[in-house]
């Protein structure tokens, strides 16, 4: 990653990329160097992956005054949950019907090996995970994948809301062969054509992930930045060498987020900081009910053409508005254009909405109240074992929630917060709340 | 060589324990209606032969039991004042009887006389919900849970059985459609057996999403054989057999505003709320709409859409999309 | 895999018919044996237990995937059949009605059979806890083992213990004396029971034994003592039925001795020896199972008292022990992929065990070292202990950190300890029939066909024409070979050339190892 200002001779205003990360690349490097607020990477302290000194695991964990190391597991615990409840829990608006474009470099600099094995198998490895996951968070958004190299673009999957299908995609060995430079205006256009189509509710949103310092292309990157800005589409980057200005200013501009990644893990968080539904940007944005049918699956004795593919099928979901018979949801009804979703894909996003409020912890004054775990049964430590000396490190190990009174333990908490997204005490309560008249 | 190996894995599956969750709906309006074809102390002794039943398969089976009654849901076994085996002050032992069945016999029995005899719910809280099913369903899950993680060695097969007397309590819809994701997701059927009445439209979503078996049995009064022939194999076991299965499966939702269940709805774009009918702003999270709901019947149809459901209003004549 | 393991159902399976019906008639017993059976034997006795009118066949089988149930479902009614649970009646199945009924009592607690243990009425003066009854079953079953072992820990166990070791076959007197399989055991017993020709000396058989897991080789030792009570006149059933009330009780309480038949009295004393029951004293009107007893019909390994933690057993829940207990398990091996084992133990007979098949290096307080090589396996391998029972004891052995790998055991060791086995059987005699000079190749083509149709061909050369059959199927070929040769005869009948084909009789050698 030698040069990083590189012209190319097809056209005039070949985009310049400026590496200003303000560490090594800038100190070997010309003058050139624009000072670029630097803030992201201020706040935090961890050095790249081949700068940092050999770290063994077991240093995190020191033993306590009694060489045992509980208090030290305790506080990892504990430092787990805080983050957790960093985390934003406020019902804001969402814009949970997403399309999402990511835009895979697929140069020669992503068979670098500074994330092992290779910026490019780690990035395949790491887009499994997240398209998983993204599904699993945002369960009627789409996805499309693009790849870019030679200084070409190329759509590697079309926008879909099937993970399987872009898995596939990302299994196949033809997409993993890389070559000469990206051409990220080709790829931004690219994804912006696609993505002006999709209705106005949704959200429009580009991932940029990029391993090259530099990019080939055909016209002036500024004048699709502005487009994108006037398309209302987000753009988000992160980028594996270097802070990049037109990069940062691509992010900048269209509201998204910019991030280098400094290891492997650190790549990680950056990617999957992208799967949380993000709080409407725009007051553009038109938002609006939208009308939408919840079929019934049905199993025919004899075989009827179905709407979407006229062939004939025995089983099939039937279209509540007008009847007609279609093979797979979620889609639109091809006879009445109802939308047609399964809702239990759409209750999937509903704990973003309705989160299980964090619960307290009991300091072990109070523990001798409780005894056991309210919803799984086992039974706490009793504060009258545990020494006072070895109680001022440690923690209870009990958790109340504030609304129903009712104890948990760690395990609990964690799972209740974390999967469950219920909370088994308010629940059991008897509704206390005036609410409507269930017919 | 390679056989030899695989028998060793072969041997390993069989060896899993099982985890039952059984979940008992003693919603006493439904169980004391007079139509109810079967009464609860009857239908209790069909549960109990068939907990008997599940133990019995093999001696490291487990099993938990939930209460799911009006207005409350708690553990009826294990409780945490069970007396320990080894102490001398315990149940008189009966020696007709298996110790292990005894005890969880009891503890079940004496467990729901106690709900029982506790204030009948007034008449109120019956309006707002019928049984907690959500709730017991969210106790079960934290229960395996919690014994999946201290038996380390994944071999304790866990499952979940509900039998349910109780119409759908569509107040509950969002705790339950929590609860089938997280069974979901750490692979744990859940199993309806709805004894009598209408189908349980998001108890069958649950048994569909987790892959169980939902069944609605043809004669109540037969309970004991439909649990034994249909709810009693395990997962190894259910590989081999022909069960029940779903033909029909009801995907409907419940709206928001009025807990109605409905098959056509209206969805906020921004949070994924279902309403029944077009309101200005989102009650969940207050976005305000355009003046027109996107009706893409409209378009095309016109005034026939929302037809099948009364609750939602006939568009008007031309919509417009919003241009986009 | 080995012969202790399934020997109880074996067992069962010879047994006649109205030995089963009295046994059916205790719930305890049916239980038990209930818990014997294959998972889907168990299914179809459930799923059939509350249908009150016979199952047709047919019907049964449309219970079962096509696919995959069918082979399940033959085997399972095969075990059901033999134990005499089901009936094939005019394609019918029908449940023994004595197993109905006692069975549906187990499940219900109907009937009055008292099957499943008279507690005593009265609390014990003398108070007996758990972590007494397990350090009893350990000193009782480990005195056994070490003996057998040869390690001088612990006194000699007594007469009826010697007599059971000697008849079972699992030790022998002195290297002259033949092995017990082949010689008079009661003449043997009599030596042993009265010690007067020397030590007596562990056989093949007792080095596969010491393997096995405990309740393996508690079975194997009930099971023997089954064997013994045809010819002491002690009523089978009554043995039986006790031996499964043993497993139906529970670990800690005391049960009344009063209510036992003069048989089950006298084998109460036996069951004493070998720790499997606790009495205080000789005639006293209780008795305590051990953890030995509780865990029979569990069909799970059992963990010896040594083990244990005391204080993890004072634990309240029922349900919070048991895991704790498995958690705790006793697993202390630990192998690693460059064959070497690190054993926390201190028990001497453990380390006899390893000994076995271990070169051991290093001896701590709490642990053993050692390395696995070719010599210490192939001495195991000479002694009768086969490659499996070693891979069977380190995986059931391994150390909780182990437990986390998949597999448990590390596949280089596994492998290679396979291989030393392979490399000491490479060749295997087979009887077998040879086919050869065939005059046409279709006719040896043919006939190969048909024979591998049915499965019986061991080897061929297609160029040498030569086809070897087992000795199953040599008259099914024989018989297609002699059809052939009359058929040629008809068609070429008119020229004079007759097809010869010889047949030999060789004791075939299979290789084994390629």
């Amino acid at each position: 990653m030698g040069k990083h200002t590189e012209q190319r001779e097809q056209k005039a205003e070949a985009t310049t990329f400026m590496a200003t990360n303000g560490r090594r690349q800038v100190e070997k490097d010309d003058d050139d160097f624009v000072d670029v607020d630097d803030s992201s990477l201020q706040t935090n302290q961890a050095n790249y992956a081949w700068e940092e000194e050999y770290k063994r695991s077991w240093d995190v964990l020191q033993e306590d005054e009694h060489g045992s190391l509980a208090g030290v597991v305790n506080s990892l615990q504990k430092a787990a949950k805080r983050k957790r409840q960093l985390r934003d829990t406020d019902p804001i608006q969402r814009g949970i019907i997403r399309h999402l474009f990511i835009l895979i470099d697929l140069s020669n600099a992503m068979q670098e090996k500074d994330l092992r094995p290779s910026r490019l198998s780690l990035t395949f490895t790491y887009l499994e995970a997240f398209i998983a996951e993204y599904f699993d968070q945002n369960p009627i958004s789409q996805i499309g994948l693009i790849g870019t190299k030679d200084g070409l673009a190329e759509k590697l999957t079309e926008l879909s809301g099937n993970p399987t299908d872009h898995i596939k995609a990302l299994k196949m060995k033809k997409f993993m062969e890389t070559g000469g430079e990206p051409s990220l205006q080709n790829a931004l256009e690219l994804a912006r054509n696609s993505l002006i189509h999709v209705p106005a509710h949704g959200s429009r949103e580009i991932l940029v992930i990029m391993g090259s310092l530099t990019t080939t292309d055909p016209g002036n990157i500024h004048d699709t930045i502005a487009r994108l800005m006037q398309d209302n589409i987000r753009a988000s980057v992160i980028a594996l060498a270097a802070e990049v200005q037109v990069l940062k200013f691509l992010s900048t501009q269209t509201k998204g987020t910019f991030g280098v990644a400094m290891n492997e893990g650190h790549y990680r968080d950056l990617l999957f900081e992208v799967i949380p539904p993000t709080a409407i940007t725009t007051t553009k944005a038109s938002a609006n009910l939208v009308q939408m049918g919840f079929p019934a699956r049905c199993n025919d004795s004899a075989a009827t053409l179905c709407a979407c593919h006229g062939k004939l099928t025995l089983g099939g979901y039937k279209c509540p508005q007008c009847g007609s018979k279609l093979c797979d949801i979620p889609t639109e009804c091809d006879i009445c254009n109802l939308t047609l979703v399964s809702s239990p894909l759409l209750a999937r996003s509903y704990h973003h909405l309705f989160p299980v409020e964090n619960f307290v912890e009991v300091p072990w004054k109070d523990a001798a109240m409780t005894t056991a775990c309210f919803s799984c049964q086992k039974t706490f430590l009793s504060p009258h074992k545990v020494s006072v000396q070895l109680q001022s490190t440690t923690d209870a190990g009990r958790y109340q929630c504030k609304l129903c009174e009712k104890t948990f333990c760690t395990d609990c908490d964690v799972f209740i917060h974390d999967v469950l997204h219920n909370c088994p005490g308010c629940l059991s309560q008897p509704r206390r709340r005036a609410g409507g008249v269930i017919a | 060589m390679t056989s030899v190996i695989t028998s060793v894995c072969l041997l390993n599956y069989k060896d899993d324990s099982n985890l039952l969750v059984i979940v008992i709906d003693t919603n006493p309006f439904e169980w004391e209606h007079p139509s109810a074809p079967l009464k609860l102390n009857l239908a209790l002794k069909h549960i109990l032969a068939f907990m008997n039943a599940h133990l019995a398969g093999r001696h490291d089976n487990r099993l938990a039991v939930i209460a799911s009654h009006v207005g409350a849901s708690k553990f009826l076994y294990p409780t945490l004042n069970e007396p320990t085996p080894g102490s001398k002050v315990q149940t008189k032992k009966d020696a007709n009887v298996y110790q292990v069945f005894k005890v969880v016999n009891d503890a079940v029995l004496t467990g729901i006389a106690k709900l029982l005899q506790d204030p009948r719910p007034t008449l109120e809280e019956k309006d707002l919900g019928s049984s907690k099913i959500a709730a017991s369903l969210s106790l079960g899950l934290c229960y395996i849970n919690q014994a999946l993680k201290s038996d380390g060695m994944g071999h304790v097969k866990p499952r979940i059985l509900v039998l349910t007397v109780s119409p759908d309590s569509s107040s509950d819809y969002i705790p339950i459609m929590n609860c089938i994701f997280s069974a979901q997701k750490a692979n744990i059927p859940i199993d309806v057996c709805k004894i009598w009445g209408e189908d349980a439209v998001f108890l069958q979503q649950a048994a569909h999403i987790t892959e169980g078996i939902y069944m609605r049995p043809d004669d109540p009064r037969g309970l004991l054989q439909t649990l034994m022939f249909s709810f009693l194999p395990d997962m190894f076991s259910r590989s081999y057999l022909h069960l029940p299965g779903q033909d029909e499966v009801d995907f409907r939702a419940a709206c928001f505003c009025h807990k109605r269940i409905v098959d056509i709805g209206f969805v906020c774009s921004v949070c994924l709320s279902i309403f029944c009918s077009f309101s200005p702003v989102c009650s969940t999270c207050r976005t305000k709409f355009a003046f027109q709901p996107l009706l893409p019947s409209a378009r095309r149809l016109g005034a026939k859409a929302g037809a099948s459901n009364p609750g939602s209003p006939r568009p008007s004549s031309s919509s417009t999309p919003s241009a986009s | 895999m080995s012969k202790f393991q399934t020997s109880i159902h074996e067992y069962l399976e010879t047994l006649p018919l109205q030995t089963f019906n009295r046994l059916y008639q205790k719930p305890a017993t049916c239980l038990a044996i209930f818990r014997l059976l294959p998972p889907l034997g168990k299914q179809i006795i459930m799923s059939s237990l509350y249908v009150d009118a016979p199952i047709p066949v047919a019907d049964m089988k449309l219970w079962f995937k096509e696919s995959t149930g069918l082979a399940k479902h033959k085997e399972a009614m095969q075990r059901l059949k033999a134990l005499n649970i089901f009936a094939d009646e005019r394609g019918n199945y029908t449940m023994n009605a004595t197993f109905l009924e006692q069975f549906r009592n187990a499940l219900t607690g109907g009937g009055n059979s008292l099957s499943f243990g008279l507690a005593t009425s009265t609390p014990d003066k003398h108070h007996v806890d758990i972590a007494f009854l397990d350090d009893y079953a350990t000193k009782q079953w480990e005195a056994i083992l070490h003996f057998m072992v040869g390690t001088t820990e612990g006194r000699p166990p007594c007469k009826g213990v010697l007599n059971l070791l000697g008849r079972s076959g699992l030790m022998t007197g002195g290297p002259d004396t033949p092995q017990s399989d082949s010689m008079d055991a009661r003449d043997f017993a009599n030596q042993m029971a009265r010690q007067d020709f020397g030590v007596p000396k562990i056989t093949h058989k007792g080095f596969q034994f010491l393997l096995q897991d405990i309740n393996t080789q508690v079975w194997a030792f009930l099971l023997q003592y089954l064997n013994m009570a045809e010819s002491l006149n002690m009523d089978l059933v009554e043995v039986l039925t006790f031996f499964f009330q043993l497993g139906s009780l529970e670990l800690g309480n005391d049960y009344s001795s009063e209510t036992l038949t003069p048989t089950q009295t006298h084998l109460l004393e036996d069951l004493k020896a070998y720790g499997i029951v606790y009495q205080r004293k000789r005639g006293s009107r209780r008795f305590y199972p051990t953890r030995l007893a509780t865990t029979l019909t569990s069909g799970t390994p059992v963990l010896l008292g040594s083990h244990t933690n005391p204080t993890k057993l004072a634990a309240t829940a029922a349900a919070r022990k048991a895991e704790e207990e498995e958690e705790d398990d006793h697993g202390f091996i630990v192998l690693e992929t460059n064959y070497r084992i690190y054993a926390y133990t201190d028990s001497p007979l453990q380390i006899a065990v390893l000994n076995l098949f271990v070169h051991l290096r290093d001896r701590f307080p709490n642990m053993v070292t050692g390395v696995i090589t070719r010599d210490s396996i192939r001495r195991a391998l000479s002694k009768g202990i086969t490659a499996e029972q070693i891979i069977t004891y380190l995986t059931a052995h391994a150390h909780a950190q182990m437990r986390k790998n998949s597999p448990i055991l590390p596949l280089t060791v596994v492998d290679q300890i396979r291989l030393w086995e392979i490399e000491k059987n490479r060749l295997r005699p087979v009887a077998s029939w040879l086919y050869s000079q065939f005059n046409r190749q279709q006719d040896f083509e043919s006939t190969f066909e048909y024979a591998s149709e049915l499965g019986v061909v061991l080897w061929s050369n297609q160029k040498r024409r030569m086809l070897c059959v087992s000795t199953e199927g040599h008259q099914a070929v024989g018989a297609y070979v002699r059809k052939l040769i009359t058929k040629h005869r008809e068609q070429q009948g008119q020229q004079a050339q007759q097809h010869q084909q010889h047949q030999h009789q060789q004791q075939h050698v299979t290789s084994v190892a390629s």
